[in-house]
């Protein structure tokens, strides 16, 4: 089935819409808008429900595979909106190499393993001092999949928005022993 | 029969000493309330201890912003009382505005102190200890939270760490608190196209602490959010205009986890309490 919801009010006549923030989806009728719309929905629920985390762009794509169709990012962008309305999944900011933040986004059912797994790969941090993104890969998932390999990278990259760890490179974390050394300093 | 409104554990009410998270709170305390007339009086406030779980429900506009319960009651502007439940799943909240108040009165006498803003600064103060403050910033700026004793300032990968007794913060809170709140708002600071403060959801008191503050010395800020249907952050950036206390909302979502409630009763009938600046609804 190809995806028709369009941002476009001219693209239908008479079409049936409806608000998602600040856009408007129009489909040919009601009938197509609900169905197309719980498609995407539930597309995206269960996409992200698999993945202990993931960004908007793999999120679109795993979209795109199961549906089969293109959806036009601005049509996404509004779907995947209206899902986060719900509280079905949350958008937690994560720290780039770079400097910059990003946002992974993270099923609701996913949300307390992902704070375990900040907490367990924290402590193993500042035990071992230096992780690698497979460090964590193996600590969290029992098996390599699509996918495992990038959220393990969310959760050092969660830490070191959090302050809890360094970028060595963008494979390469390293816990902030400095702290630890002024803190001691500081206490004497 | 006093009337009364749902709460979350997450709330925050406007009391006697400034913002303060309702779980922190007395059973009985004096807050602050409007009367029929507009004007800020303070009226006693029951607090229930936590009950059952319930949604949580963020709502935001330029001038504040709050957690709430699926069964709190919010006034909007047109004096009409709206679940936020029903405000959040409308898909369109900015049809509806808010009168925020988020200036403190005369007789408020602002006390922020550790205990009260712990819980929202996990995010940038992970290594603190129970006598020593470490707090994080994402730029590689200057922070006083001392009152002039030793104050260590370490620069690792793109962030700074300050390393202060913590009963040395507790003294600059407590003595001058707008000049607190500004400084401890550095930690946020974040330099893209523009620059502005990006406050996780989880610190909006210290956020909301953040508005009164610079409301109060005459700064103009107002509150963005990442879209109208969810944000993870409330990012503060500078106003050239005064914003009115009339704001048309910008934001509301649900949460991805209960929370506990809580049951607010208040003993005057004529006047409504102030949750995050937001106006609640007497039921």
């Amino acid at each position: 089935m190809a995806i028709s919801l369009s941002t476009n009010v001219e693209s239908y006549e008479s079409p049936a819409s409806v608000r998602l923030g600040g856009l408007t989806l129009y489909a040919p009728n009601e009938t197509l808008l609900e169905k197309q719309l719980t498609l995407l929905t539930n597309a995206i629920e269960n996409c992200a429900t698999e993945h202990l985390s993931l960004v908007r762009n793999t999120l679109n794509s795993e979209v795109r595979k199961i549906t089969g169709v293109e959806v036009d990012k601005r049509v996404f962008g509004a779907v995947l909106g209206s899902v986060l309305r719900t509280g079905k999944i949350d958008s937690v900011p994560i720290a780039a190499a770079s400097g910059k933040a990003f946002r992974a986004l993270v099923h609701a059912k996913n949300i307390k393993t992902f704070e375990e797994a900040i907490d367990a790969v924290a402590v193993l941090l500042r035990g071992k001092k230096h992780l690698g993104v497979r460090d964590v890969e193996e600590l969290l998932f029992k098996q390599r999949q699509w996918g495992t390999w990038s959220s393990a990278s969310h959760v050092l990259a969660r830490l070191v928005y959090l302050g809890r760890a360094c970028y060595i490179d963008d494979k390469h974390f390293r816990w902030p022993t400095e702290i630890d050394d002024a803190i001691k300093h500081f206490v004497k | 029969m006093m009337p009364s409104n749902i709460l979350s554990n997450e709330s925050i009410l406007l009391a006697r000493d400034g913002w303060s998270p309702l779980s922190q709170m007395e059973p009985v305390i004096e807050a602050v309330a409007v009367d029929r007339q507009g004007r800020p009086v303070l009226t006693n406030v029951r607090i229930s201890e936590p009950q059952h779980l319930g949604e949580t429900f963020y709502v935001g506009t330029p001038l504040a912003f709050g957690a709430f319960s699926s069964l709190t009651s919010l006034l909007t502007a047109d004096g009409q009382r709206h679940s936020v439940r029903m405000l959040a799943n409308s898909g369109d909240i900015t049809s509806n505005c808010f009168e925020n108040l988020i200036h403190f009165p005369d007789f408020v006498q602002p006390m922020i102190s550790w205990r009260k803003i712990s819980s929202s600064l996990k995010d940038i103060s992970a290594h603190s200890t129970p006598k020593t403050l470490v707090l994080r910033s994402r730029q590689n700026n200057d922070l006083f939270i001392s009152s002039g004793r030793t104050q260590d300032r370490i620069s690792l990968g793109g962030q700074t760490f300050f390393v202060t007794d913590l009963s040395d913060f507790e003294f600059v809170l407590a003595n001058n608190w707008k000049y607190a709140v500004l400084e401890l708002s550095k930690c946020w600071e974040f330099v893209d196209e523009e620059t502005s403060l990006q406050i996780d959801r989880s610190s909006y008191l210290v956020a909301t602490w953040l508005m009164s503050a610079s409301a109060s010395l005459g700064d103009h800020r107002r509150f963005k959010y990442d879209s109208i249907q969810h944000t993870a952050c409330v990012t503060v950036v500078d106003s050239e205009e005064p914003l009115l206390p009339l704001q048309r909302a910008a934001c509301a979502f649900r949460g991805p986890l209960d929370t506990p409630t809580h049951r607010i009763e208040w003993e005057d009938s004529s006047v409504t309490l102030i949750s995050a600046g937001f106006l609640l609804a007497g039921c």
